[in-house]
């Protein structure tokens, strides 16, 4: 597995600020993650490029007011 | 405006370009709570002071990408718009998780996956971004996340994470996973054109890459180097 310069900054990083690498400890298959069971639906960890847009229907483009409004 | 932000947009691109930094806005502003609630966690946890202090500084982080974000949306939008609001915060309840475990899973949830894959995303953003003022943001947003990533994985790596919880975690990992592959597959119905690139917006495929790049590249290596192997 190609290892880029993000992985590192981010999780080798990250790590040492603990302990660094560790031992295997678990294993966990997620062959199905598309079709998993999620009963969260309402679950809600927002951040950039996630934010709750839809610029569907509601807003008309062609009125400033509505760059504000949402849902 | 400055010229570098209205070159190459005609109306339609502005508006669209001032809506989206408008509501990154607010996922900003909404992230600063969720930074309360994993910054109580991992204080509830016992967690290592430096993780607790790094995510308590997150909270502020957020607050100050969110008026960044929105600054950046009243540039486009040529005025100023309402300041941004958090949205009602509503996390994973992450059933029959003990209390301790539903601490560790949000700072997973939040940290090792979305603060990852935004990294990621805000890297290509910046790749595509030519605006000098989106840039100046983005570099700035991004270089924040990166420590909010490496909260997780710090917190993942900890010897003060028990063997036996880093095995409850794993349970719940195809969980957290379809969490973040639906919020990072939200899609507004309307096309991104490729000049919407240049102001920090890319287009549905580019944000579809990235998030399978980073989830291929970064969080399940990142799970297997502190002791998580996924198998898929």
């Amino acid at each position: 597995m190609k290892k880029t310069r993000l992985f590192h900054a981010l999780v080798v990083v990250g790590a040492s600020m603990t302990s660094g690498a560790i031992a295997a400890t678990a294993t966990v298959s997620v062959a199905m993650i598309s079709g998993c069971d999620d009963d969260t639906s309402s679950a809600f960890y927002p951040d950039i490029g996630v934010p709750p847009i839809d610029l569907s229907v509601p807003h008309d483009l062609s009125s400033p007011d509505d760059l504000t409004s949402r849902d | 405006m400055s010229s570098d932000a209205s070159t190459a947009l005609d109306d339609d691109g502005r508006r669209v370009v001032a809506f989206v930094w408008s509501q990154r806005a607010i996922g900003e502003r909404s992230t600063a709570e969720t930074f309360r609630v994993v910054a109580a966690g991992l204080a509830a946890l016992d967690a290592e002071r430096e993780l607790v202090a790094l995510a308590e500084r997150a909270i502020d982080d957020e607050l100050r990408h969110a008026e960044r974000c929105w600054r950046l949306a009243c540039l486009y939008a040529e005025r100023e718009l309402p300041e941004p609001e958090a949205l009602p915060l509503e996390l994973p309840p992450y059933d029959g998780a003990s209390e301790a475990l539903r601490h560790s899973l949000h700072v997973v949830g939040q940290c090792c996956l979305n603060e990852t894959t935004a990294s990621a995303f805000l890297e290509r953003v910046l790749q595509q971004a030519t605006a000098q003022p989106v840039r100046e943001t983005v570099r700035a947003l991004l270089a924040d996340e990166v420590d909010h990533a490496r909260i997780g994985w710090a917190h993942l790596a900890s010897p003060r994470l028990s063997t036996e919880r880093r095995q409850e975690i794993a349970a719940w990992l195809p969980q957290l996973f379809a969490i973040n592959a639906r919020m990072w597959g939200r899609r507004p119905a309307i096309a991104i054109t490729p000049a919407l690139a240049a102001h920090g917006v890319p287009s549905w495929p580019t944000v579809d890459e990235v998030v399978a790049t980073a989830l291929d590249e970064l969080i399940i290596p990142g799970f297997r180097h502190v002791g998580i192997e996924v198998v898929r």
